[in-house]
């Protein structure tokens, strides 16, 4: 059996293993954790109202851009919004952030370094190609003709988040439609990451008190790994091909008579 | 398999003569470009060896950031962009994993020190992920993006045109 002792010494290596320093009204935390040019990650505590803002102040963006990668351009930020709504952060001008408890901020710390090895990675990985951008513009403009070709836009809202349970909008809901029985959170999945990104935010509402039924249309010009596509039928209520205007129209039109 | 960029390539890129012309480095320290919470200026340069360099100054935009910056001298190797020199601002520690190894050289940078990235073969030949500008070292040479743009064009092979040399070689850009 091992020591209780060398456990408490481990616990405690570990612990001095993060190089904390106070600054004025905030903590740096240097974490032992390296990008791919030896930098350590560095993340910032500070207060936010009643909880605490973890964020890492930009870093994981800027050392993308030493690479000359852009993680916000048009052909990579679908990839990067997939990884900040999976780990549930918010990104803003290229800073990734969390809002937490007081008596989560340890374990945020450990969740938020996890999300900074996946993301920084992306910088490794190729852009997504210019044609799938068109033809994920292309089925966008024909999820919102079937939307607005079937529901009065007063009962549309695009771009929606729930106000109470994420007031900062870290889980966007593209069309939201007051339906008569219940709210109807609608997604266009056009891209795998999108696909991830939906299911992710409706499981992640489904794990609260709100009730909803949720949407998705798909875009079936695209191929989809049958995991993925398993992962978005669990996740919705109901998932329509694009191709199946006159279904989806169908289903609306009776979700708001 | 990644290209593997020696020792005695990257210092032939490094001493190639870079011609600079006095405008042109007033250029990289004030016309940027905004990208993100970043201002970012860029410069193009050919070497008298004929090879095409690129040199990114980025800065923080914020002016409380203002330390935080980096200025790039980049070249493209068989497709693959090699950060051959990176002047780096001050930010959190830096660790020379291989060093710390070796137990010999440069091993730990403290957080808040001005430090410049070196690229080498042997962080190369580490993995596919580790870049090659790995490798750093601490200096005292510049406290600022426009003192590190500065410390960039003053050494690394780069030196002051005269302003005649764009006419003597039309293939100056």
């Amino acid at each position: 059996m091992i020591a209780q002792t060398i456990a408490e010494t481990v616990k405690q290596q570990i612990a001095d293993s993060m190089d904390i320093v106070t600054e004025d009204g905030y903590l740096r935390i240097g974490l032992p954790f390296m990008h791919s040019d030896g930098d350590h990650y560095e993340l910032i505590l500070r207060p936010d109202g009643k909880e605490w803002l973890v964020t890492d102040d930009g870093d994981i963006v800027a050392h993308a851009g030493y690479a000359g990668v852009n993680l916000l351009a048009s052909d990579r930020v679908d990839r990067l919004n997939q990884l900040t709504a999976f780990y549930g952060l918010r990104e803003s001008e290229g800073e990734l952030s969390k809002s937490v408890p007081e008596d989560g901020c340890g374990l945020a710390l450990m969740e938020f370094a996890q999300a900074c090895f996946d993301i920084s990675r992306l910088a490794k990985v190729p852009a997504e190609k210019k044609q799938s951008k068109k033809l994920d513009s292309k089925f966008h403009k024909k999820t919102k003709e079937i939307i607005y070709g079937s529901v009065t836009s007063d009962l549309v809202t695009p771009k929606w988040h729930h106000p109470e349970i994420d007031p900062v909008g870290t889980y966007i809901v593209d069309f939201s439609i007051m339906a008569r029985k219940r709210q109807l959170l609608l997604f266009g999945v056009g891209t795998p990451s999108q696909l991830m990104r939906a299911s992710i935010t409706s499981l992640h509402y489904r794990q609260t008190t709100f009730e909803f039924d949720s949407v998705a249309i798909v875009n079936d010009e695209r191929s989809q790994h049958e995991r993925e596509r398993a992962f978005l039928d669990d996740a919705m209520t109901v998932v329509f091909p694009v191709s199946d205007v006159a279904g989806v129209k169908e289903y609306l039109a009776e979700m708001v008579a | 398999m990644r290209n593997i960029l020696s020792d005695v390539k990257i210092a032939e890129l490094l001493q190639d003569p870079k011609p600079l012309l006095k405008k042109q480095v007033e250029k990289l320290k004030t016309k940027f470009v905004a990208e993100n919470k970043s201002r970012v200026s860029k410069l193009s340069v050919v070497s008298a060896g004929n090879m095409k360099f690129e040199i990114t100054a980025r800065g923080d935009a914020r002016p409380d950031k203002a330390h935080k910056f980096s200025v790039i001298l980049g070249y493209t190797w068989k497709g693959d962009r090699i950060n051959l020199i990176r002047c780096n601002g001050r930010h959190g520690p830096h660790t020379n994993t291989i060093e710390r190894a070796l137990g010999a050289g440069v091993v730990e940078i403290p957080r808040d020190t001005y430090h410049i990235h070196f690229a080498t073969e042997r962080y190369q030949r580490v993995s596919e992920e580790t870049d090659a500008e790995f490798y750093a070292e601490p200096t005292t040479e510049y406290d600022s993006l426009e003192g590190a743009v500065e410390y960039m064009c003053d050494h690394f092979g780069f030196y002051r045109a005269d302003d005649s040399y764009p006419k003597l070689h039309p293939l100056f850009p």
